[in-house]
């Protein structure tokens, strides 16, 4: 026990003094083993669960250095039930291996009860055949799918079976304009004594740098999935800027092109497309002999790539993400099919060292005329939030900001296309919605990148791998506030460092004492766990 | 009860006669002899002797099996003439009790936890309206506070009893109230806290207790105790003593002040420091004295409670302190002087915004019912529209009133659940606060069907049928096929909500096939809480 800055409580959360001298040591101490919850100005709250301790454990640290580790830097004593329960967990780790001999897979344990505790499960017994000393022969399609049982089961094996090394094929970063920033060639270079496994780094963080560093690193045939067609493109021209590859190596395999080359750009949404109830693109995943398999937003993998990721686990694989957490839960199943966490980087640090943009963040509240809120007030519960949100008085504000911003790249976030068409028509500014070509898309985009238009009004379809570097300010004015990762992604539009060090303004409109003003204290909160500046502002004193 | 043994002894070894010219002496008249002798027999019967047996230590129970006369036995009374054969017999009948020790992890930070869990009992009691049940307190009670305290709900309610023990909390018509005890222990050093808590449940035999398994130390005392009767192996556990079946240091002192000043000694320290966050919650980065917690629960709605603790700040929070007489320099005051370097944006625009509006909603007691008062009719319009509200009908009575004709409590409470800081005034203009005047004297339970049915409305939960309602109910939808969702409290206090086609209703039990398990299940009607017909 010390009077370090660390408390850890029976829940399994730790909370983090951030003001105390011993913070930053003790905070890369924690991020070992337990995942950043929250993070707002003074105490930052930790958890520590299964997958975090079993995460460390793959990285090679034991439960004596976590135990360690939290007594230096605890304040008070740990709870007897915590510091037993990471023993126990950790020590489940790697208790079962899946090796490889010269006949094929095996799962091997030194525990005879281990063994014949999984055996005995039917969902695992009939991914194994013959029984070997110390273990099983394991069918050889099945190794992603023991995995995942295994986890289920609560013993996570060790995966040392190795992975093919693929078609090779040379690929070097172009460095001349340009270099690897530290904490992206760190994260290569963890996922490259790893194998597999996840880089966790913020919007903005250069993660497409990070799978540049490693295809440089692996140098072989190299598929990459993203989330939609915008994204793949915005990768491939980062890939040509930054990359000895050429246009020729690359190909775009999406519902636009399908195409093949030594390094090939799909989408998840092409890779699900199913006729007659077979899905019509899983060629493509062994259409070449791939060294590496990059899954970018890994949070957003769609449950039928999981599947297929069943099948690929002799490849290396590399998910991207901002964040491990997913809305349906599956975070085990990004565990066991791609692999452990094998960098993770906080928010504040990357902003610290520049590399982010810092954002201020404003709600600002606007007072509905008395004929808006005597229509609110007598309508039904469902209606209200749609009322408010779409409120035609937030117009004047919007207008209010971007005279204030003026000249600013700005971006105007919406989720109804009613309202999206209105605020374009009454500000005179283009549109972006789900409805707009690709193409058409792509050249708002460029023309909003290279400063030909200064102000866009778009939907949900910019929330997600969309880069634009160059937005400073950013005006929400209806959304579900409810979802944590739609704001995280909305925010990380702005996070790009800007050229000239300003930074960027985060607006959101809500109509005041209605029910959009309830929903948006959780964007409040979640903002301000991330440690943002936030203001609330009245709208008369914008 | 030792003199009415030895007056039962001296009866029975009376003839009829003898027995009958007794009790003439005594009571003018010899009708019901029969009476006596069977008094004597109960007093003198097994379940009379057995726990004085069971408190014996081992060499005064080898005597008493060996018809041995000792001094503490006879002053026991088990060594009389008539009784020695009978308790000695006995005492070879009897076998060791059975007994599972709690499966409990306990340490000095379970004591510290036991304090907090307590506090926060307190306080609720205090601000909340908690229904008195069989188990304690309302299962979904339980849930809030565990979830607060991070243990498990069942935990809450055992260290609800233990405060029950200890008499800190006491019954008020239906709702539990702190007692002025209980207030008073809110005012007490930690040590003379845990002290207090302590006696309530130091109850182990006299022996010399050493670390190490406890039970098996008073078995080889006291061979035949029953060790299910001890409150301190119940709650030990909560109080720091005991970790699991094992006696920790405190309880090897020997004495209760002993222990309470070793655990004080060991709990973890007072930091009076508060953290202010633009996420609008207030942070103790570490145990906090019961005044600053007592003020904090004043403005701010407790999260978070342990070692650390958090607090959250909304405009209900707020307005509800000013109702008590806060205002918004003395909650900014708090804030400031408890080690923060300032406030936060969002948190000085709440406390203006709120200080501003305060009292913009009035709820008034009229002579038949509730008005609701505000200058602003847009608000009054959006409030009698609220789904939520539509069961206080509410209807406009006058431009800026709308009247209901239930009471002010419940329309208060009501407004304040649906998100309106609506603040209670009295005829004279004056804010009238919440907060139920504490009870000094626990009071017995009446029977008022509208005070249940008010207090479970006030509860926010479903009211508790009574076991007519049940029963009709349940034949009801035997009768007529229907199936129906019921709500039942189970053994642990928690309430499971269980969809059946009723198959049978006999003998105090429902049977009924589940429909989501496919299976029959029976349930006792004594724990049916609710019933719906689905």
């Amino acid at each position: 026990m010390s009077q370090g800055p660390l408390i850890v409580q029976s829940d399994r959360t730790v909370l983090l003094e951030t003001d105390h001298a011993d913070a930053t040591t003790a905070r890369h101490e924690l991020a070992i083993f337990a995942e950043l919850e929250r993070a707002p100005e003074h105490i930052h709250t930790y958890r520590i669960t299964k997958l975090g301790l079993w995460n460390a454990r793959a990285a090679g640290h034991t439960a004596e250095y976590i135990l360690s580790s939290l007594r230096k830097w605890s304040k008070f004593d740990i709870p007897q039930l915590v510091s037993s329960e990471i023993e126990n967990t950790i020590a489940r780790f790697g208790k079962l291996e899946i090796a490889r001999d010269d006949q094929g897979l095996i799962l091997t344990s030194d525990s005879r009860a281990v063994l014949a505790e999984v055996s005995s499960n039917s969902k695992v017994a009939e991914l194994l055949e013959g029984e070997i000393e110390n273990g099983y022969r394991v069918r050889d399609w099945a190794r992603g799918a023991l995995k995942q049982q295994l986890l289920k089961l609560g013993w996570p094996a060790n995966d040392n079976a190795g992975y093919t090394k693929g078609a090779p094929y040379p690929i070097e970063l172009n460095q001349q304009n340009w270099s690897l920033r530290g904490y992206q060639r760190e994260a290569a270079d963890k996922f490259e004594l790893g194998g597999s496994g996840v880089v966790v780094l913020p919007c903005g963080a250069g993660k497409t740098m990070v799978g540049a560093a490693i295809m440089a690193d692996v140098k072989a045939n190299t598929l990459i999935l993203v989330t939609n067609t915008v994204a793949a493109r915005q990768w491939r021209d980062e890939l040509l800027e930054k990359t000895s590859l050429t246009e020729e190596d690359i190909a775009e395999y999406s519902g636009s092109s399908k195409n093949l080359a030594p390094v090939t750009i799909a989408t998840y949404q092409i890779l699900t497309t199913k006729r007659k109830n077979e899905f019509t693109h899983l060629a493509l995943l062994n259409a070449r002999d791939w060294g590496l398999i990059i899954y970018d937003e890994v949070h957003l993998l769609p449950a039928p790539i999981f599947k297929m990721t069943a099948d690929l686990q002799a490849r290396r694989r590399l998910g991207l993400t901002a964040t491990l957490v997913r809305e349906d839960g599956r975070e085990s199943d990004v565990f066991s099919l791609i692999g452990p966490k094998r960098f993770d980087a906080p928010w504040k640090d990357i902003e610290a060292q520049g590399y982010i943009a810092p954002a201020n963040c404003f709600e600002v509240r606007v007072s509905l005329p008395d004929e808006a809120r005597m229509e609110y007030a007598i309508s039904d519960q469902e209606s209200r939030f749609r009322i408010a949100s779409t409120a035609t008085a937030k117009l004047a504000i919007m207008q209010k900001i971007l005279k204030k911003h003026e000249g600013e790249p700005t971006l105007i976030i919406g989720q109804y296309l009613s309202q999206i068409a209105e605020v374009a028509e009454g500000l005179r500014v283009p549109k972006l919605t789900g409805e707009t070509p690709v193409d058409v898309r792509e050249e708002l985009f460029r023309s909003f990148r290279s400063g030909e238009i200064s102000t866009l009004v778009v939907s949900k379809v910019a929330n997600f791998s969309v880069d634009l570097p160059e937005a400073s300010v950013a005006i929400q004015i209806s959304g579900a506030f409810g979802s944590r990762q739609e704001e995280a992604q909305r925010l990380g539009r702005l996070l790009r460092p800007k050229q000239d060090g300003r930074s960027a303004a985060f607006y959101t409109i809500v109509a005041a004492d209605t029910v959009e003003q309830d929903f948006a204290q959780n964007r409040q909160r979640f903002l301000a766990e991330q440690g943002y500046s936030y203001e609330i502002v009245d709208a008369e004193n914008l | 009860m030792s003199s009415i043994l030895e007056l039962a002894s001296q009866l029975r070894a009376k003839n009829v006669a003898e027995l009958s010219q007794t009790l003439e002496n005594s009571l003018g008249h010899g009708h019901g002899c029969d009476d006596y002798f069977d008094l004597s027999r109960v007093l003198l019967s097994r379940r009379e002797l057995e726990p004085k047996i069971r408190a014996l230590a081992a060499s005064e129970l080898e005597a008493l099996r060996n018809e041995k006369s000792t001094a503490h036995l006879r002053s026991q009374n088990l060594a009389t003439k008539s009784s020695l054969p009978e308790a000695a017999s006995l005492g070879r009948e009897l076998e060791i009790a059975k007994y599972k020790p709690a499966n409990r992890h306990g340490s000095y930070l379970t004591a510290y936890e036991s304090l907090i869990c307590i506090t926060e009992l307190l306080f609720a009691c205090e601000r909340h309206w908690l229904d008195v049940i069989r188990a304690g307190i309302r299962s979904q009670d339980a849930k809030e506070i565990a979830l607060k305290l991070k243990i498990a709900p069942k935990d809450v309610q055992r260290i609800f009893q233990l405060a029950l023990e200890a008499g800190l909390i006491g019954q008020n018509e239906s709702r539990w109230v702190a007692t002025t005890l209980g207030m008073e222990w809110l005012e007490l050093e930690r040590s003379q806290a845990w002290l207090m808590l302590a006696k309530s449940c130091w109850d182990l035999p006299a022996l010399k207790v050493h670390e190490g398994q406890l039970t098996e130390q008073i078995s080889a005392a006291y061979p035949l105790a029953n060790l299910a009767n001890l409150k301190l192996l119940e709650y030990g556990a909560d109080l720091g003593l005991t970790d699991f079946d094992n006696a920790l240091h405190p309880l090897t002192l020997g004495t209760v002040e002993k222990a309470a000043k070793d655990i004080a000694k060991n709990l973890p320290g007072i930091q009076d420091k508060l953290l202010v966050q633009a996420d609008l919650s207030i942070v103790s980065p570490g145990p906090i004295s019961t005044s600053l917690h007592r003020k904090l629960d004043t403005f701010a709605d407790s999260e978070d409670l342990g070692l650390a603790s958090r607090f959250r700040i909304s405009s209900l929070s707020i307005s509800h302190a000013m109702e008590t007489g806060m205002s918004i320099a003395e909650i900014t005051e708090v804030l400031l002087k408890s080690g923060s370097k300032g406030l936060p944006q969002p948190v000085k625009y709440l406390l203006q915004q709120t200080g501003d509006r305060f009292g913009q909603l009035k709820v008034l007691s009229r002579k038949e019912g509730t008005i609701v008062e505000a200058t602003d009719t847009i608000l009054l319009t959006q409030i009698s529209n609220e789904q939520s509200l539509r069961g206080l009908m509410l209807q406009p009575i006058a431009n800026g009133q709308l009247g209901s004709k239930l009471g002010v409590d419940l329309v208060y409470f009501n407004l304040r659940d649906a998100g309106y800081a609506a603040v209670m005034f009295d005829e004279k203009g004056k804010v009238q606060s919440p907060r139920v005047p504490v009870s000094a004297t626990p009071e017995i339970p009446r029977e008022d069907e509208i005070a249940s049915r008010v207090a479970s409305l006030i509860s926010g939960e479903k009211n508790q049928m009574g076991g007519d309602d049940v029963m009709r109910q349940l034949l009801f939808a035997q009768k007529n096929k229907i199936m129906v969702q019921i709500s039942v409290e189970m053994q642990d206090g928690d309430a499971k909500q269980f969809t059946l086609s009723v198959l049978g209703v006999a003998a105090g039990r429902l049977r009924g096939k589940d429909q989501l398990k496919d299976a029959e299940r029976t349930l006792p009607i004594s724990r049916i809480q609710s019933v719906l017909l689905v």
